[in-house]
């Protein structure tokens, strides 16, 4: 019974998407409205069932296959929020018509269930057939403006890049079954320590798995995607999938590398500082030098971009480099400060989205030689633009640059130096390539453009919801860092 | 030392393949004509060219076969601990209610998308 | 016990920012707006004096302190204090943003944005001069160089768009050494901490950082890495191209936000952050720092005597300053030490009122050329038309230059007293240079002013009544701070005294 209890939040995502579908096939017409109503209800319901859950402390469900700790129980909250933003933003937009956005939000509940599915799994074939499910849902919701050739284009590259690197993983995850004998990452964990496997092998399973993992989060070889899919899927689509794609490759990757490859001490209230590395297999050092990269190409490639979207994809790029600083350090405060990332990217690049969609309905372009003297048309809603883009590249007094102050910090503290040195330098890089999107925006001021940009009451309370959050968590900052340390803890061994 | 049997099959599959390859190519006659290049249509005259489109719907119809077929074999492991569950609890029926149900929606979204439907 | 005027100080202006946007654009409410930004820059400016004023003179200690923990897991304080180093500065900030704001009343593009970004700029000046937390400094100093993008962007001449660039690639750049400056410094120091009196006092002699095997110490690293960072956005002579830019293009109400105020606010953290963090640095780095700014005084005015516009002239004015206070920041020695940073108060004012001049000539006539080709002017006989203007002009070029009487005269020679001692050489071509910069403010005022009036020249107004209500602070200071500069330099020199004992 315990474990139905630790399990419902996924069972109230998969009876909302059974609502949505039979509302789907029910309703025809006007009564559309219906359907992103209860998609929001259960998102909701799941969330506060994911709160709940939270007192019960840490558990295995169902025979070791799920582990149900702090760690998973982050990102289900961080996948619930991100889906309800995707129906909201969807709603406004004119990208997803009228007739389709039952079958749009059945696809975004689904994805979320897969999604938490991922992040709590702790046996490799739940951990494929889920990410499977993700990548299958994402390629069909890239290629959802139907319509338009980009959009088709970005669904066919996310479905081939994904089919391609999930087949890595499970050839990784065959290498470790054929070696250990085991398909639970616990067990795998307690065989390797008893007798690890060869660094060359584990330098190939280690590979396929990133692989896998690397193209999820768009980090450094595996980045190709990224411009590609954002620019060519509807404007709120892109949001979901972008940040959905990274967090699921995030949390993946820290139960991984948690488990599978270090061996950390315990100390009374969480994990301490590494002890060593199973087998001797040095993945720090590959680890490094892939975040590097990712943030130097990504701050490199978004200052060349003419079209807004990429450049927001390329941006993305090179914040997921920033964020695997955090499993490298991989102590309490290198995974806090990757969480607290994590939470701020939702909100802004959910918010830079939507104003670049509604930009998109009425301006049918995203280039930035079309952008000229918006700021004169909509003045509230291009300075909110303009904070979320300070705020993703982390630029002083917005939150974003707390969050990669605590990334640099932790990776200057454990010795890697020269790798804080090139994130502060495309620091610098990506606010030249944001200040050129910006400054498209507000050229030509006085001369505004001839479109009319209707935000509505509604879209502007969604962006000044979005900014609270963004303006809290600065100030608040502290008390999420003790939070997260102190549910990290309950990381399950 | 066991798979020996296995050597001989291959190389005599080899050497018997290639054998009637190579004697047709020396012994036959090689006079081609245009009608005897035609392919094979058992026995009625062509229609043209393989290059016409095949319609999306066998695809359809053989992917949904595929998905419900696969529910069909997940039956197979729950039919074989059924007894012994039930003797527990009745539970078990439920569980496999619940399996059928979310196929069962799957089935009706099928069908109200009249993606069976052949025209 | 913390008292919370120094926060209200900061609060007041980003509150106002934050006020001007509920203002709708039609007409009506467009003159409220300006009142409304106006009065909530003077009363954040009022409390920054009378807390300078109620100072006290005797002790070198930190006065007015708030401290509380912001974020404890990295030691981040919320600390602000006010102490003989940044009482000018907060003065200069007090004068200079209330002036700019009454300069630009009669915007017509964007007031409330132009004003809101002032407003802005005025908060984080004051709060990067009042910080004692390392990283709440960089917090402000970082958030000052945004409102530049936009100012110069979206107010500029025809190449704006340029300026506006190099101007953020300049401040990103400077920004990203300051901040790995900052994070070095974190990370050295044992207990981890960013509030600066607590790292004062040389606690790092010794410590090494390795950088990708070799190792560094890490006082000369982060000193290396401050003072490049700080010479991006001040500009020191090699780093200047992006100044000089956007003294071209941006309208000279922002380029003397820029110059008047972020050029004495970055020298004023270098002071701060080479005396109290790196102490031991000092002693090998002064000739340097000496050399560094006698080139930028000499370069200046070689740069200023060629050039035939009142924006570049000031640019290069600018650079000058730049130079002296560099000159006497690296003399290690009392008097010039403390006229250094008299100097920065005096020359803001200064520069502040001949941008504001500048912006004068070129909004009544059109542009700021006061030479063209083949040295035929086009200004002439000002003095007759327009006598006021004459007179403020006239006032301000003599504080600049240093003539008695004014607050020049002391910062320059408090500065030359103090280097004299130390780097004789340096302080005879100093001299020299401040012998170019008569000549060419003499030439200017020269062409500008005096002589036979030009016919184009007729309707040239004097001064309006709102012009005047905003040079007479701007003229008074500069008067004031010649004739009886004694409260200020008194306010100084304590804390001028501890920290310089500590260098030695």
């Amino acid at each position: 019974m315990r474990a139905l209890v630790a399990f419902l939040p996924e069972i109230i995502l998969g009876i909302t998407l059974l609502f949505v579908v039979l509302a789907e096939i029910t309703y025809h017409g006007e009564r559309t409205r219906l359907t992103p109503l209860i998609s929001l209800f259960g998102l909701a319901a799941a969330f506060l069932q994911i709160l709940v859950v939270f007192y019960y402390g840490p558990t295995f469900v169902f025979e070791k296959v799920l582990a149900v700790d702090g760690l998973s129980l982050f990102f289900k909250l961080l996948f619930t929020v991100l889906g309800a933003l995707a129906v909201i933003s969807a709603v406004q937009a004119k990208e997803i018509a009228r007739s389709m956005r039952t079958e749009y939000c059945a696809l975004i509940v689904a994805a979320c269930l897969a999604m938490c599915l991922a992040a709590s799994s702790a046996d490799l074939i739940v951990l494929f057939l889920s990410l499977l499910c993700v990548n299958i849902v994402f390629s069909v919701l890239a290629a959802y403006g139907k319509r338009s050739v980009l959009s088709i284009e970005a669904g066919i590259k996310y479905l081939m890049f994904s089919v391609v690197s999930v087949g890595f993983l499970l050839f990784g995850i065959a290498l470790i079954f054929a070696a250990t004998k085991e398909l639970n990452i616990y067990e795998i964990h307690r065989v390797l320590l008893v007798q690890a496997i060869d660094p060359k092998g584990m330098l190939v399973i280690f590979s396929f798995f990133f692989l896998a993992i690397g193209f999820q989060m768009a980090a450094f070889p595996f980045y190709l995607w990224a411009p590609d899919v954002i620019e060519g899927a509807p404007t709120p689509v892109s949001s979901f999938i972008i940040l959905g794609s990274r967090g699921v490759g995030f949390a993946v990757l820290l139960r991984f590398v948690l488990v599978l490859l270090s061996v950390p001490t315990e100390t009374g209230e969480g994990i301490g500082p590494l002890r060593h590395y199973i087998g001797d297999f040095d993945w720090p050092q590959i680890l490094a030098q892939l975040s590097g990269f990712s943030m130097l190409v990504g701050a490199f490639l978004a200052l060349r971009q003419k079209g807004a979207k990429r450049m927001v994809g390329c941006l993305a790029v090179s914040q997921t480099g920033f964020f695997l600083m955090g499993p490298l350090v991989l102590d309490q405060q290198g995974v806090a400060a990757l969480m607290y990332n994590l939470v701020i990217e939702v909100f802004t690049l959910t918010g830079i989205f939507f104003v670049l969609a509604v930009f998109y309905d009425e301006m049918r372009s995203d280039r930035l030689a079309d952008f000229k003297g918006v700021l004169g048309k909509a003045v509230p809603e291009c300075i909110c633009l303009i904070l979320f883009l300070l705020c993703l590249v982390g630029v002083p007094p917005l939150p974003g640059f707390i969050g990669k102050f605590a990334l640099v910090g932790s990776a200057v503290q454990h010795g890697w130096t020269a790798l804080a040195g090139l994130a502060i330098v495309s620091m610098g890089v990506s606010t030249a390539a944001v200040a050129r999107l910006i400054y498209a925006m507000i050229s030509d001021y006085r001369k505004p453009v001839d479109v009319r940009l209707e935000f509505g009451v509604r879209g502007r309370l969604f962006l000044f919801s979005l900014m609270m959050p963004l303006v809290l968590s600065g100030g608040f900052a502290e008390n999420f860092f003790q939070w997260a340390g102190k549910h990290l803890g309950s990381i399950l061994w | 030392m066991a798979y020996i049997p296995v050597l001989i099959l291959l190389g005599l599959g080899l050497v018997v393949g290639g054998a009637v390859l190579v004697l047709t190519h020396l012994i036959g006659t090689g006079i081609p004509n245009k009608k005897k290049n035609l392919p094979f249509e058992c026995g009625v005259p062509g229609m043209g060219d393989a290059r016409h489109r095949i319609s999306v719907r066998f695809y359809l119809v053989a992917i949904l076969f595929l998905l419900f077929d696969v529910e069909a074999i997940f039956f197979f492991p729950w039919a074989v601990v059924f007894k012994k569950y039930l003797a527990i609890n009745s539970f078990i029926l439920l569980e496999m209610f619940f399996f059928v149900a979310i196929l069962l929606v799957g089935y009706f979204y099928v069908l109200r998308k009249r993606a069976l439907d052949w025209d | 016990m913390n008292n919370y005027f120094l926060s209200l100080m900061i609060l007041l202006p980003l509150a106002g920012a934050l006020f001007q946007m509920g203002f709708s654009k039609k007409m009506e409410t467009a003159g409220l707006a300006r009142w409304a930004a106006i009065v909530t820059s003077l009363g954040a400016s009022i409390v920054g004096v009378l807390l300078v004023f109620s100072m006290d003179r005797q002790t070198p200690d930190l006065q007015f302190v708030e401290t509380f923990s912001w974020v404890g897991s990295y030691a981040i304080r919320y600390e602000l204090g006010l102490d003989g180093l940044n009482a000018l500065l907060v003065l200069l900030v007090a004068v200079i943003f209330p002036v700019l704001i009454a300069a630009e009343w009669n915007q017509r593009i964007g007031p409330r944005g132009m004003h809101g970004l002032f407003l802005i700029l005025q908060a984080s000046f004051f709060g990067a001069a009042v910080a004692q937390d390392l990283f709440l400094l960089f917090f402000f100093w970082g958030m000052s160089a945004i409102p530049f993008y936009f100012l110069v962007g979206i107010w500029g001449g025809e190449g704006r768009e340029s300026a506006a660039f190099r101007s953020i690639v300049a401040s990103a750049i400077g920004n990203c050494l300051l901040f790995s400056a900052l994070i070095l410094v974190y990370y050295s120091a044992d207990p981890h901490s960013f509030s600066i009196h607590e790292l004062s006092g040389g606690k790092f002699s010794g410590k090494t950082v390795s950088i990708l095997g070799r190792d560094f110490l890490v006082s000369m690293a982060a000193f290396f890495l401050v003072s490049v960072g700080l010479a991006f956005r001040a500009p020191v002579w090699p780093l200047h191209g992006w100044f000089s830019n956007v003294a071209k293009e941006a309208p000279p109400t922002v380029f003397v936000s820029l110059a008047a105020v972020t050029v004495p606010m970055a020298i004023y953290i270098f002071v701060r952050l080479s005396y109290s963090l790196f102490p031991e640095m000092l002693p090998g780095a002064e000739n340097i720092i000496v050399i560094v700014g006698t080139a930028n005084l000499v370069m200046g005015g070689i740069y200023a005597v060629a050039q035939k516009g009142l924006r570049l002239l000031l640019a290069f004015l600018c650079l000058s300053g730049v130079g002296l206070g560099l000159i006497g920041v690296g003399s290690l020695h009392s008097a010039g030490v403390v006229g250094a940073i008299f100097h920065l108060l005096v020359f803001g004012l200064g520069l502040c009122g001949f941008g504001l001049f500048t912006g004068l000539i070129a909004a009544r006539a059109g542009h700021s050329m006061f030479l063209r080709d083949q040295n035929q002017r086009s200004f002439g006989g000002l003095a007759t038309v327009a006598p006021l203007i004459a007179v403020v002009a006239g006032i301000v070029i003599a504080s600049l230059l240093g003539v008695p009487g004014f607050g020049g005269f002391i910062g320059n020679s408090l500065v030359i007293i103090g280097s004299y001692s130390v780097h004789p050489l340096m302080v005879i071509i100093a001299g020299l240079a401040l012998l170019l910069s008569t000549y060419f403010l003499f030439t200017m005022y020269r062409c500008v002013f005096l002589g036979e009036p030009n016919p184009a020249l007729e309707n040239f107004s004097d001064l309006t009544l709102r012009e005047k209500v905003y040079f007479f602070p701007l003229v008074a200071g500069l008067v004031f701070a010649g004739v009886y500069p004694k409260p200020f330099l008194d306010l100084v020199r304590p804390t001028v005294l501890t920290l310089l004992s500590t260098v030695k």
